[in-house]
């Protein structure tokens, strides 16, 4: 379907791709797996024509179209999705899809009189096929919302819709995964099987999650420094010694040597609880936590989205939010911070209420946060990204960096580079040192793991425990619930904003009702 | 062989050095708009009329200084005007901000509504200049006109053409060059200077480390003031001072400031040379150069100018709309408009 011989892109002296040559068959599904900076979405984007290449030919269908502009390949039947969704955020999600395909009537004004009755017949058309995407995706109840307003998960979905309202052959899925949390990645994953099965698409994509990939995907292609470094099935990949080297690592257990530690004590055990009894009990527990939120209820202006949620951690703790998809995960770290206005509920950190507290002014008293995305100065060098995060010190911040080029030995190296150039793992590694110089005594993360591979994600995991046995509140959202469960001291599960579940992260991990629905099983 | 000396120097005294003074004044009236827009995020449509005002602030403590003896022979005056007229322009903008801008930047306006706003300060200001100073064109050079005169330069080359530099042309290129160290040092190496630029990369990471934003503000109109009265106090020595003249200029320097990339402080001087030198190259009559240079058959009669004076600013209207039609982030990739 597409052959790829000896592809090279190279930005200035970086050599992104070099010689790769790779073939992606016809009605397969094809993985591409490899470490942050592999050059696997540069790979992407040169096949889809988004870069011209540097050396190398691509082939389409046995036709030559090395050089071509992404809407000619478009035309040829060649969609791409990118790892950060791109929707119209003021359109709704219906009307996103409906403008996808190209050269529609209404967009031109002459037909809106002329043709009149012929356009309405398409864009019924075209509401019917939307519509339709929307029911197999499981969407519509969300038809009529505004795109901007969807989870990060549910516009990947969207993303994957757009893709259905082509006459798309072959699609490129750039980490559709990334940041979904693994019921809804498990409704992907069938949405992906189906189309390929049922309408015989053609899929390649990147993924870091290897349980997806060895679910859908045959064959396998490993890419380590811009060249194919192996390819074969999930299995075969997954067993091979270089793989297992240049990208999986060998997972938590030979990383987690600060876990062998005396636990702190909890206050008590906690058993899980419904939702009525968590709150009764919570208000007691409240109390004995550093920074807590209580009883957050709030929203961005339209409905609220946090239904009395209460997340509180004490010092030298890990706790993670899980919950799915729009559950308010992310808002409720927000709102922790100051960034929305709650209409109830009230902030405490070390016993004193900040509710009152602009985001900076909180900052200010030892509480920092790692956003999702743009969360490094990219025009910056790391060593000022480091000296903007210790902004608010006046006393001498030598020692603090030395610490942090201690847990972060990468970044020393790459001091004087710009945080913009370095690779998706380095820069979340950049971000959480930009964190940690202000000496928090909270560190919050919103999804630190979101689109790097698993062995940079474990290598991130183990320096979190490591700032944790420092003393350090950790708070964090991940949709890698199974993995950050397994490194939390406590887990809170949000559903709808509200409370469902509260316990130590190992009984979150053995609840069967807490597998079923957020871990996939 | 003489021929061709006195060609390079006609082209020198009447387009390399014009160009040179003309472009760093350019260049550090596109430092400020870019500085603006990068910090700030509006493209400030007022900046040329700052610049005015700077200058006749300069000019009415330089007449005050004149008319009380006091002199720094043999260089202008205005230097010691120049910065009691920065800290009246300092004063201006912080006073815009307080009862225009801050007000958008409470509502969280789009940039817009700014550029907008803008276009309301700079009738405002402008017609504050003209009210105190007056519209026609006003003198106030003094000191040493010429560091080298035409005439010296042919006694002592023997040459028939001559090369004559200003004292205010080479104080603008000394200045320009001290004041880009100065700034660049300033944003590079400062603790102010690196959270003005965290503020310009990523504003919600910079409030997240504690950098704050009034100050950022603060230091932004300080510097985009001193920058426009500075420029605009070098472009009325050079030439004369005019209000209408600097309304005008703002085309040329929005022009240097996107073709250089705006955003980018270095674009910003680039460009400023970029568009001078077209100004300049394509606004000059060629006829004497090539007199000297051309066997004489093949002599011109005309002028050989390209395009008249009187279109200069077709000029970089031109190269403006083809930056953004070819390349719209400009030279150095600053951001798209």
């Amino acid at each position: 379907m597409i052959q790829v011989h000896s592809l090279c892109k190279h930005f200035g002296g970086l050599k992104a791709v070099h010689q790769a040559t790779l073939n992606i068959q016809r009605g397969k599904i094809t993985g591409l797996i490899g470490p942050n900076g592999a050059g696997k979405t540069t790979l992407f984007n040169t096949i889809a024509g988004v870069y011209a290449p540097t050396g190398g030919r691509i082939l389409l269908d046995g036709e030559d179209v090395t050089g071509f502009a992404p809407h000619q390949l478009f035309a040829k039947g060649l969609v791409r999705t990118f790892q950060i969704a791109h929707e119209f955020p003021t359109l709704t999600v219906l009307e996103n899809l409906m403008m996808v395909p190209p050269a529609q009537l209404g967009e031109r004004l002459v037909n809106t009189w002329l043709r009149r009755r012929r356009m309405h017949k398409q864009e019924a058309q075209l509401r019917r096929q939307a519509e339709a995407v929307l029911e197999f995706l499981k969407l519509s109840p969300l038809a009529d919302e505004l795109a901007g307003n969807l989870s990060g998960g549910q516009k990947k979905l969207l993303e994957l819709g757009r893709t259905m309202m082509t006459d798309a052959k072959v699609v490129l899925l750039d980490e559709v995964g990334a940041g979904v949390n693994r019921t809804l990645l498990n409704d992907i994953g069938d949405a992906i099987l189906r189309l390929n099965r049922e309408r015989n698409y053609t899929f390649c994509m990147i993924e870091h999650d290897m349980e997806m990939i060895s679910r859908l995907c045959d064959p396998v292609i490993v890419m380590a420094e811009g060249a194919v470094l192996t390819e074969g099935s999930a299995a075969e990949v997954n067993a091979n010694e270089q793989v297992i080297e240049a990208y999986l690592g060998r997972g938590l257990g030979i990383k987690r040597r600060h876990t062998a530690r005396v636990p702190i004590p909890q206050p008590r055990p906690q058993p899980t609880r419904s939702d009525a009894s968590a709150a009764a009990d919570l208000s007691e527990v409240a109390d004995m936590r550093f920074f807590i939120g209580e009883a957050m209820t709030g929203g961005y202006g339209g409905a609220d989205i946090l239904d009395a949620c209460t997340v509180g951690v004490s010092k030298g703790e890990i706790v993670v939010i899980v919950g799915p998809n729009g559950a308010g995960k992310s808002t409720a770290m927000k709102a922790m911070l100051g960034m929305l206005k709650l209409r109830h509920g009230r902030i405490m950190l070390g016993g004193v209420d900040i509710s009152g507290l602009a985001p900076q002014a909180r900052v200010a008293r030892g509480i920092a946060f790692v956003p999702q995305v743009a969360n490094v100065f990219v025009t910056m060098s790391v060593q000022e990204n480091l000296e903007m995060g210790a902004y608010l010190r006046r006393d001498d911040f030598t020692a603090t960096m030395e610490q942090v080029f201690e847990l972060f030995p990468v970044l020393r190296e790459k001091r004087r580079q710009l945080a913009g150039e370095l690779s998706g793992g380095q820069r979340q590694q950049v971000a959480v040192a930009r964190a940690l110089m202000t000496k928090p005594s909270v560190l919050m993360l919103d999804e630190p793991t979101a689109g790097v591979s698993p062995l940079v994600m474990d290598d991130l995991f183990a320096r979190i425990l490591e700032v944790r046995d420092s003393g350090v509140a950790i708070l964090m959202v991940e949709q890698n619930a199974r993995q950050a469960l397994s490194i939390a001291d406590r887990g809170y599960v949000l559903v709808l904003g509200a409370n469902r579940h509260t316990d130590r992260g190992a009984a979150l991990l053995a609840n069967p009702e807490v597998r079923k629905s957020f871990l996939g099983g | 062989m003489a021929d061709l000396l006195n060609a390079l120097v006609l082209f020198a005294n009447f387009v390399l050095i014009p160009g040179l003074s003309y472009g760093a004044q350019l260049a550090l009236g596109a430092l400020g708009v870019t500085l603006v827009y990068g910090v700030l995020r509006f493209s400030n449509f007022a900046h040329g009329d700052t610049m005015a005002f700077g200058a006749m602030a300069t000019i009415l403590v330089t007449w005050w200084l004149q008319a009380r003896g006091f002199h720094i022979h043999p260089l202008p005056t205005a230097l010691l005007g120049l910065p009691f007229g920065i800290a009246a322009t300092v004063l201006l903008c912080m006073l815009v901000e307080r009862t225009v801008y801050r007000y958008y930047r409470h509502k969280k306006s789009p940039p817009l509504v700014f550029m907008i706003a803008s276009v309301g300060v700079m009738l405002i200001i402008n017609g504050v200049v003209r009210f105190v100073i007056g519209a026609d064109d006003r003198q106030f050079a003094d000191g040493q006109r010429f560091l080298i005169k035409a005439r010296d330069f042919k006694q002592a080359t023997g040459l028939s053409e001559g090369l004559s530099l200003k004292v205010s042309q080479g104080l603008t290129i000394v200045i320009a060059i001290l004041l880009v160290i100065a700034l660049f040092w300033f944003l590079q190496k400062t603790r102010s200077g690196k959270a003005m630029r965290a503020f310009s990369d990523n504003e919600e990471l910079a409030l997240l480390s504690g950098i704050d934003p009034l100050r950022v503000v603060r230091m932004t109109w300080i510097l985009a003031a001193a920058l426009a009265t500075i420029a605009g106090t070098l472009y009325g020595l050079d030439k004369s001072f005019k209000p209408f003249t600097y309304h005008q200029l703002l085309l040329p320097i929005f022009a240097a400031a996107i073709v250089g990339g705006i955003g980018k402080p270095h674009g910003a001087i680039a460009g400023g040379f970029v568009i001078a030198f077209s100004e300049v190259t394509i606004t000059y009559a060629y006829k004497k150069f090539l007199i000297y240079l051309l066997p004489a058959a093949w002599q011109p009669h005309g002028l050989v100018q390209l395009l008249s004076t009187d279109y200069k600013f077709a000029v970089s209207f031109i190269i403006l709309v083809i930056v953004l039609l070819a390349c719209p982030t400009g030279i150095f990739r600053g951001r798209v408009l």
